[in-house]
């Protein structure tokens, strides 16, 4: 009752002030009553009035002075206030006033209640003011843009060192791997034939293991196609006033080319724009993305948040500082050129109550708009289509341990707090966080709604990009190896194995194809015989195994994800997927040698590249997955 | 069990298991030479024989338990379409209480795990065009991938399923440019790719790569020549369909009232006619319980009415005596089994 008197009283006085008509305010009434939503939010949401005004027609309200909380951002000596204090409850110290009396910042209405916990927390009565909440953020990343880099670049570090990535190897990594490297070149040395036979058949088992594995969560993933996760009535039945406040990432660099269009994409997602948070993350250095961003007028609910610059500058590095500023309950991460489909927000949210408090994460689906424009965006799709499809709710199905892709994952904010939020130092920050997730005894889902993307249409780029991905596995698995008995206990022994088979075994499968690949080639032109040596028996018959079953398995599967996705021109070219192997194979050895000298550095994917834009003649058959942000 | 254990001390004599072993023997396991590959083809019926040591016996244990697997399923759908306690035990008994199931399960075990997996492989086409289900399309194709390694005569079958296939695309909610390749693809690529490797395998360590591969058709390919082939495959077939009105029944009604649901039976009888016009070995008994297998899966009324089910008890246990009437009468081989077994 309260809070709508209220609600009439801003909307009264802003009609009286001639800041609205009543035909609005009225409309904007109903709006905020069916959703649940503030009165003010909602006509800022639909552009009725802008923030600004608003914040002005409240202080005078709530009888503060309003201030431009950016004009007074110089460094001022309020001891004890850190950064998570201010943003937690929302209030800043601005300056301190001739008579030595604090001025403090305040976004909300200034209850007894804050009062006494601003002035407890600065020990002092302060003079209140209030200020834009964007204004607000901006003027908390002037003040504390150093401290807010370190929260978001050594957070984690700080409070977990084994958690994170900065440190490539701890002591008894680095001590087993020089002993063992040392055990290698003295046993080539003594007895090289049966080192070569040694390394075939553990390459040999690891291979089958982890093709075996990722066939048998296909197989669990394919009998998952019949099940409806998110019912269509319930989905359809969900009002506004149950949605909870959202927040929207998305960390560009250099992007300015695309930023645009996100306005665009974003701009289509179905959920009420005054519960919306999109927040741009643009690099402090990356003026021009900013500048173009800027140019294309998003809308209200668009903001921009400046990632303060440092080493190392990664993307997780600005989704930290994004999760800072962060006010949703959920939250959701999405590049520049993601075509999300409307409902997706809401099938998160369903999954979500659906589930209970270990589920912290669900993972959308991504696929590729442009699927048909070379042979490489044609692999690429194959290959995502295999992933999220069907290995994704393969692994779901049995429990397993979910490494995260790059974008459209959905977090319970609380949840990912606890967890301390990404690794910077982590160039798969995604898949780590999954795996994080899992070893904390937690629970990562998917859901099934389809991100747009735009896959990658040049080869050099493709290498680049593997290679980090790849490089991030290895650092995923190097970190999460540190303490195993830990990760056994805590995460139990099929989550242990299914991330060992996922994460490390994909870079191991990768750094062994240019060998199975010779001998290969080999066999065809040498006698049995004359291999004999490196194939005695037993390892002779695994790698045939491998050959025939594990490829030939492997090859299958991503034809099945294409054709359940109905990208039936894409079917055959499953049969090119030795070749594209060649591919990861060579960003394998990058990442590896990257690994080694430059272990954080974020190789950045280029996007933009592709002359296709999402015409539903390239999502495959019309109906059928098409998602309704591309249809006509 | 007990079949296996009469046969045992009968004297007569499994000749295709005997074969089978023989097959069986040729595999050196952990052999680097793998100069026998070629010849053991298909080879995953060899490599069991192997592991069951060639003992006959134990060949035909392992029939029994193929034949609980296949019983118990072929009892499940029954059940979840419908069927009331008397009509899923008449159907079963057309299976259980004739001499050609147990006959190929004493006597060819290749052949029988290839019937096990064309049940299978149906049951996922079915699915895949009557549920729209991909995930069943993979299973068929799966299973039609193992089945080509275990018997020679699953080609015919997944030809037939290439050829059949723009026919069914559609109905199975697959429509738009490449679609029917792409559901041949999907629906064929484990058995090419299976049937592609061993070959490679073959042309690598053997002398005669196709040695394995020609032996399937043991009396030569189209025995006494095309056309007599085409004529005696063609009257097999009717005798066969005659003698199970079950299936008879079942089939003219659907092409009564769903011509579509026949597509996947079709391709069962296509692939059997076809093997038994191309010479390929067709084991007695073969096509008896094949058809009856594709009546419980993809003929067989869904949900039938108690008037239904009588009739269908009724055909049964007509079935069951014409069965009987072949076996005791004609003086074939089942019926030579059948004596043999029983020391009449």
């Amino acid at each position: 009752m309260r809070r709508h008197q209220q609600d009439r009283r801003i909307g009264d006085y802003l009609v009286d002030r001639g800041l609205v008509t009543r035909s609005t305010l009225d409309a904007a009434e109903q709006v905020a009553r069916e959703t649940g939503g503030y009165i003010g939010e909602v006509l800022v949401s639909i552009g009725a009035v802008d923030s600004e005004s608003l914040t002005r027609a409240l202080a005078d309200l709530w009888g503060l002075p309003y201030v431009v909380a950016g004009r007074a951002a110089a460094a001022l000596d309020a001891g004890g206030v850190d950064v998570g204090t201010v943003l937690e409850q929302r209030w800043l110290p601005l300056e301190r006033r001739s008579d030595g009396t604090l001025v403090v910042a305040l976004v909300d209405e200034p209850t007894p209640a804050r009062r006494a916990a601003v002035a407890a927390a600065l020990g002092e009565e302060p003079f209140l003011v209030l200020a834009d909440r964007w204004e607000f953020q901006q003027a908390v990343l002037d003040r504390y843009g150093p401290e807010l880099r370190d929260r978001a670049s050594l957070g984690l570090w700080g409070r977990s060192p084994a958690h994170s990535a900065r440190t490539v190897l701890v002591r008894w990594q680095s001590v087993a791997l020089v002993v063992g490297l040392v055990l290698l070149v003295l046993a080539t040395v003594l007895a090289p034939r049966e080192v070569v036979v040694t390394l075939s058949v553990v390459v040999g088992l690891a291979f089958l293991i982890g093709t075996g594995f990722k066939f048998w969560a296909s197989l669990r993933g394919a009998r998952m196609e019949h099940v409806t996760r998110t019912d269509p009535a319930v989905l359809a039945a969900l009002p506004d006033h149950e949605l909870p406040r959202y927040t929207v990432l998305v960390p560009v660099y250099k992007e300015a080319n695309i930023v645009a269009h996100l306005i665009g994409n974003l701009g289509a997602l179905d959920y009420p724009a005054h519960l919306l948070e999109v927040l741009i993350l643009v690099e402090e250095d990356d003026t021009e993305t900013r500048a173009a961003a800027e140019a294309a007028s998003p809308p209200a609910h668009f903001r921009f948040i400046t990632v303060p610059a440092g080493a190392p500058q990664t993307k997780p590095k600005a989704c930290n500082v994004g999760l800072e500023f962060a006010t949703g309950e959920f939250l959701v991460i999405f590049d520049a050129e993601d075509k999300p489909e409307p409902d997706q927000l809401k099938k998160a949210v369903l999954a979500f109550r659906e589930a209970g408090e270990e589920l912290v994460c669900v993972q959308a689906a991504l696929n590729y708009f442009n699927a048909d424009e070379n042979p490489l965006t044609r692999m690429f799709t194959l290959e995502y289509s295999f992933w999220f499809d069907y290995m994704l709710p393969g692994l779901e199905y049995g429990r397993f341990a979910i490494p995260l892709g790059g974008t459209s994952n959905h977090f319970r904010v609380s949840g990912l707090r606890r967890l301390g939020g990404w690794d910077p130092f982590n160039v798969t920050e995604d898949a780590d966080l999954g795996i994080r997730a899992a070893a904390e005894g937690l629970r990562v889902g998917v859901i099934d709604s389809t991100t747009f993307e735009e896959a990658n249409t040049s080869y050099p780029n493709f290498v680049r990009q593997r290679s980090r991905w790849i490089k991030g596995y290895m650092q995923t698995t190097l970190v999460h190896l540190r303490n195993p008995f830990r990760l056994v206990r805590v995460a139990g022994l099929r989550q242990t194995l299914s991330f060992l088979f996922l994460v490390g075994g994909t870079p191991a499968t990768f750094l062994a194809v240019p060998v199975l690949y010779a001998l290969f080639l080999a066999s065809l032109l040498l006698d049995p015989e004359q291999l004999a040596f490196l194939f005695p028996g037993w390892v002779l018959w695994l790698s045939m195994f491998n050959l025939g079953v594990g490829s030939a398995l492997m090859i299958y599967v991503s034809m099945m994800g294409a054709f359940k996705r109905r990208r039936y021109g894409l079917v055959l070219w499953g049969a090119a997927n030795p070749l594209y192997w060649v591919l990861h194979s060579i960003a394998a050895y990058k990442g590896l040698w990257q690994l080694v000298t430059k272990p954080h550095y974020w190789e950045k994917t280029a996007h933009g590249l592709t002359g296709v834009t999402s015409d539903p003649a390239d999502l495959g058959d019309p109906g059928a997955h098409v998602p309704a942000a591309v249809r006509p | 069990m007990v079949v296996a254990l009469l046969s045992q001390d009968s004297p007569w004599v499994p000749e295709a298991n005997r074969a089978l072993a023989a097959r069986g023997d040729l595999v050196q396991w952990g052999d680097t030479s793998l100069t026998w590959t070629a010849e053991v083809f298909p080879p995953f019926g060899a490599a069991l024989a192997s592991l069951l040591g060639g003992n006959l016996l134990a060949m035909n244990l392992v029939a029994a338990a193929v034949i609980g697997l296949t019983l118990q399923r072929l009892a499940a759908v029954l059940v979840r379409e419908g069927f009331g306690p008397w009509a899923v035990g008449a159907v079963l008994s057309v299976l259980v209480l004739t001499p050609p199931l147990y006959f190929l399960a004493a006597n060819d075990l290749a052949s029988l795990l290839g019937v096990a997996l064309l049940v299978l492989a149906l049951d996922g086409i079915a699915s895949f065009v009557e549920r729209q289900s991909t995930e069943a399309g993979f299973r068929a194709g799966l299973a039609l991938g193992v089945a080509v390694m275990v018997d020679p005569g699953a080609w015919l079958y997944a030809l037939t399923l290439a050829a059949v296939a723009p026919f069914f695309v559609r109905r199975a909610g697959r429509s738009g440019r490449g679609a029917h390749v792409a559901t041949v693809a999907v629906l064929l690529f484990p058995a090419v790719a299976a049937v592609l490797f061993w070959l490679y395998v073959s042309w690598w360590f053997s002398a005669d790569p196709l040695g394995g591969m020609q032996d399937a058709a043991a009396g030569g390919w189209f025995p006494g020549g095309v056309g007599e082939s085409a004529t005696a495959a063609a009257r097999a077939m009717s005798l066969t369909l005659l003698g199970a009105p079950l299936v008879l029944i079942g089939f003219t009604i659907r092409a009564v009232r769903e011509p579509w649901s026949l597509i996947a039976p079709g391709i069962a009888l296509a692939g059997l006619y076809l093997s038994l016009w191309f010479g390929l070995r067709a084991p007695v008994g073969q096509s008896y319980v094949v058809l009856t297998a594709l009546y419980v899966l993809l003929i067989a009324p869904r949900a039938p009415s108690r008037r239904r089910q009588v009739l269908i008890v009724v055909a049964a246990a007509v079935q069951l005596v014409i069965g009987w009437l072949v076996v005791l009468t004609s003086g074939g081989t089942l019926g030579d089994w059948v004596r043999t077994v029983v020391g009449a």
